[in-house]
Order: C-alpha cells, then structure tokens, then sequence
C-alpha cells in the first residue's frame, strides 16, 4: 500500500514538475481569485459587524400623541416587540425625557414647559426592515402623524445599499475569477495528461488501474488548489495588517480587530484544494470518455 | 508446442463490429483458440485483424456477439474490470510505446510499476525480462540508442512484467528488416514455448511462411482460410542469433543465474518521461 502511495506520489510530482510554468500560472490565478473572494468576505463580515452595532446605536425614534393612556403605550409596546426586525423597544415618559434635556440644555429648558411627549426607543436587529417599521409604526392612530417617527433612514439606506453592492461584486468579480482559476486548472491537468500520454499508454497496456492512471493528476490539482489557498490567505493577513495600521492611525476610527488567522488559513486553503480536485476530476472525466 | 483440449482459451461467437466510419470490421464472425496456440492473423489493411486484438483487449465491444475468454463473457464485463482483464496479457504495440527519457530497464521497470508490482518485486524481475528479450547489456541505454528490433524486444520486454498467459502482438514485425523480424519471431515463439497463446496481427508473409502456426486469413471482416490449431514441436532457434527465452525464464542451468537482489540496477522511480516522445 505504502509502495503504490509513494508510486502515485511520484508520478504525481513528475507531472506538477513537467508543467511547472502553467502549474505556476494556476496557482496564482487561484490566489488571486481566493484573495479576492477573501477579502470581500472579510469586508462583508465586518461591514455587518458594523451595521449591526449602527443599528444599535441608530435607533428608531417614536413619538406619541398627547393624551395616549398607559394601556394604549403597553398594547402598542407589546405590539412593536413582536415586529420582525425589531431588537427591543422601550417607553421613555415625556418626564424622563425632559429631565435628560433640562440637565443637558438648562439655560434652554428653565423658561419653557416640556414639549415632550411619551416616545418609544425601537432597536433594530434588521438593517432592511427600517422602513417597513417605520410605515408601521406611522399608521398606528397613537403615533404623532408629523414628524412622529424618527430615524436614520438615509445613513441606513446606504449601508444597506453598500452591502448589496458588496454581495454583488462579490459574486461577480469572484465568480468571474473562480471561472477563470478552473479553467486554468483544467487545462493544466488537460496539459498534464497529453504530456504523459505514453505513460498513460503504456499503463493501458499493462492494465494498470484507474487510481494509478489517473490519481496522480487528480493530486495535482488539489496541490494547485492548496498553494493557491495559501498564498491568497497570506496575501489577506498581510493586506488586512496594512488596514490595520492605516485604521490606527486615525484615532476617530476604533482599531480593526485581530485578523482571524485560523479561519482564514483554513478556509482558504480548504476551498482551493476542494475546487482544484474538483477541476481536476472535471478533466479527468473528459480524457477518461475520450479514452474508452 | 501442445495445444491443450477443452475449453477454448479464446472464443469469438457470431461477433460483429461496427465503426461509424466503417461499417462491418468484423462480420459475424466465429473462432475458437486453445490454450498454448501461436496464431497468425494474416490479412490486408482493413481486413480485420487490429480490431480482433483490440476486441480481446477491450479497447473495442462487438455491436453483436460475444468475447469469451477463459470463459467469461469479456464484453459483458464492467469498464471497471479492464485492467484486470489486460493484465492477463501481454500487448505489444507497433509502434513500441517506449519512454523516450527512460533507459531501457527504466521503461521495463516503470511498466511493472504502474502494473501494480512493488519497487522490490520489480528489481528482482526486471534483470531476467531484460535477459529473457536479450537486451541485459542494453540496459542502460535509451529507445534513441536501439534499433528497431531492440526498441521491439523492449516492448515485450514489457508484456512480460504481469507474467501473462497470452500475448497480443499487432504487427510486432512491421517496422523491421526480415533479419530483425525472424528474431521477434523467435522470442515470440519462446513465449509460446512457455505456454503462453500467442495471437499476432501480421501481413509479413515472409515471417508467417517461416515460422510453424496456426494461420487466419481475414478479408474484409470475415475469415477466409483457418489453417486450423497446430501442435509444432518445441522451437528449435531460427536463424537469429537469439538466446531462446525458456532458457532464463525455467531456470535452464545454461541459463544466466538469477541476479543477486542486492545488485544495484539503479532501477529509478518516476524520472523524467514522455513529454516530448
């Protein structure tokens, strides 16, 4: 068993070394196309990350009419906490309200009488679900009908806005890469198998089996895959050092987070070996079908 | 050699072989082939006699009939099992097929390799195939350095690394001068000798008329003539200078003795191949 490992292990380097331009070429393209796929996953995740923590502190404003009673507040309270996209809900009494502005604007607030009335602090957990709580919220009969719903619409639009984007390019820029990563792939184990078609002929001859006809090829590909994997997480971790530092040096931004070595590393080398076996049996499939 | 009774070692029943570019290969034809025959398939291009070996290889499945060998139905048999079948034989090509960077004992030995054998199983052997096909002292040198003949005695050389118990040349002799042809002959011959059925695709009457065998005769498909199984004594060496193969293979005390294991032929894995064959 041992002995046909090494056998297949060495025809496999043979032929990695046989078409070391084209293997290099595949590699890098990989790379290239994991590093892309990586760092707008990295990107996606944080901008999440960040839009979770605007909605947080983005919250949604609700002002009630005068004259709402307590059992109307609490109907309308339990009401918005069983909303989709609603992460919690809270009443701030006119009282409370105007206590926070009389001691933040006191030249301001000894000459007149609280204005406030009753409002509702509504947090979202979904970035998307703003404005249909909003259209919600406005047509509820206790709500103040001008100027009675209160929130960042438009800053939450863009972040919105920004993330589709991201999926988009993400897709396309990706799959355009991934495309052309496995078609390079292909082709190199395409390659590999017309610059050994007399060992191939000759295994015929000889009977020998499938795996050792075609595994080492198939070994191949997944190498390619590997390295690819590894040099596009070495390429993000050294890419996301230099944000890092950028970031830092602005003291209005809070620094990055430690970049997730352990994740990376493992993903990225995990997809590359995964999509360069599957380039390669796709190959392999075609020789086989010409060869029968 | 005896030709044993019995059940025949190769049955073709009623096989037809269609090509899309050329209808009718094989036109349902009928064969039986004992154990330990030498058989001659004589016939012009086209007639047939390739496709019968490649049928027995299963490189080609009949449109009709059936391939029984050893009886068992080999058309019937799973794409998966095919290289168990050919294992079980010894193919030797035309055109040789040898790995233009790898010595000779290299190619021997990279077939044995890829045939499943261990690297130890393949140091031992390799030095006797090389001997058997008279090319020990060729060992070191490369398909470019050989004649033609020598290039065709590595290629069953090569046939020989599963031991198989039948050989299919295709026009073994095809490339060669009579001289270089009869010696072919006598080393297949040798394996006949050694109980192995022999099936060789030819139109070189010259050898066929010389060498005792049973003959074929195909013509566009069919069999014409059929000389019938023939029991021929023992080779006696034809015109070659050829040391008869038996004679390392059965431990002959004339023979060579068996190289010490420990020798160092510097058999190599892997190294370089046919990239530019």
């Amino acid at each position: 068993m041992l002995d046909r490992i090494f056998f297949i292990l060495g025809e496999a380097i043979v032929s990695l070394r046989r078409n070391l331009g084209m293997v290099v070429l595949s590699v890098l393209t990989t790379a290239v196309c994991l590093y892309v796929l990586g760092g707008l996953g990295l990107l996606y995740l944080g901008l999440q990350k960040g839009a979770r923590r605007m909605t947080g502190t983005l919250e949604m404003r609700v002002y009630l009419k005068e004259g709402t009673t307590r059992d109307q507040v609490s109907s309308t309270l339990k009401d918005v906490r069983a909303t989709r996209g609603v992460e919690k809900a809270i009443l701030i009494p006119k009282e409370n309200a105007w206590e926070k502005f009389s001691k933040e604007n006191p030249d301001i607030a000894k000459d007149i009488d609280n204005p406030y009335p009753d409002g509702l602090k509504i947090i979202l957990n979904d970035l998307s679900q703003g404005d249909t709580i909003a259209a919600q919220m406005r047509a509820r009969a206790e709500v103040e009908p001008v100027n009675g719903v209160n929130y960042l619409r438009k800053e939450q639009n863009l972040l919105e806005q920004a993330l589709k984007l991201l999926r988009w390019v993400g897709a396309t820029a990706g799959g355009i890469l991934l495309l052309v990563a496995g078609v390079l792939i292909f082709t190199v184990t395409r390659l590999a198998a017309m610059s050994r078609r007399i060992e191939i002929r000759i295994m015929r001859l000889v009977g020998a089996g499938y795996s050792t006809m075609y595994l080492p090829m198939v070994i191949e590909g997944k190498v390619q895959g590997v390295f690819g994997g590894l040099l596009a997480a070495v390429l993000l971790q050294l890419t996301y050092r230099q944000v890092s530092l950028v970031v830092l040096s602005y003291e209005s931004i809070p620094p990055l987070p430690a970049f997730p070595a352990q994740p990376v590393y493992f993903w990225t080398v995990i997809a590359g070996a995964s999509y360069g076996i599957i380039c390669a049996i796709l190959a392999l499939i075609r020789l086989h079908k010409r060869i029968q | 050699m005896e030709v044993e009774k019995g059940q025949p070692h190769i049955e073709f029943r009623a096989v037809e072989v269609s090509y899309r570019s050329h209808k009718d290969a094989i036109h349902s034809l009928s064969l039986q082939i004992q154990k330990g025959e030498f058989v001659f398939l004589v016939g012009t291009t086209g007639a047939g006699k390739s496709t019968l070996l490649k049928l027995l290889s299963r490189e080609v499945n009949p449109t009709k009939g059936a391939v029984v060998i050893e009886g068992k139905e080999i058309n019937r048999q799973l794409a998966l099992f095919i290289p168990k079948l050919r294992r079980k034989m010894g193919i030797v090509p035309q055109d040789y097929a040898l790995l233009p960077k790898k010595t000779v004992e290299e190619n021997i030995a990279y077939a044995s390799r890829a045939a499943g054998k261990t690297r130890r199983q393949t140091r031992r052997r390799t030095p006797f195939i090389l001997m058997g096909v008279h090319l020990l002292h060729k060992a070191k040198s490369f398909p470019d350095e050989l004649s033609g003949g020598e290039r065709q005695r590595v290629a069953i050389g090569r046939s020989l690394v599963n031991d198989p118990p039948l050989i299919l040349a295709d026009e073994p002799t095809g490339n060669l001068d009579p001289d270089h042809s009869m010696e072919i002959m006598q080393l297949l011959l040798d394996l006949n000798d050694r109980g192995s059925t022999v099936i060789v695709a030819t139109h070189d009457m010259l050898v066929v008329d010389q060498v005792p065998a049973r003959i074929i005769r195909l013509e566009e498909g069919r069999i014409v003539s059929d000389s019938g199984p023939m029991e021929r004594p023992k080779s006696e060496p034809l015109e070659t200078e050829v040391i008869p193969l038996i004679a390392v293979v059965d431990g002959n005390e004339d023979a060579p003795s068996e190289p010490d294991e420990n020798v160092d032929l510097q058999i190599e894995e892997s190294e370089s191949g046919g990239d530019d064959a």
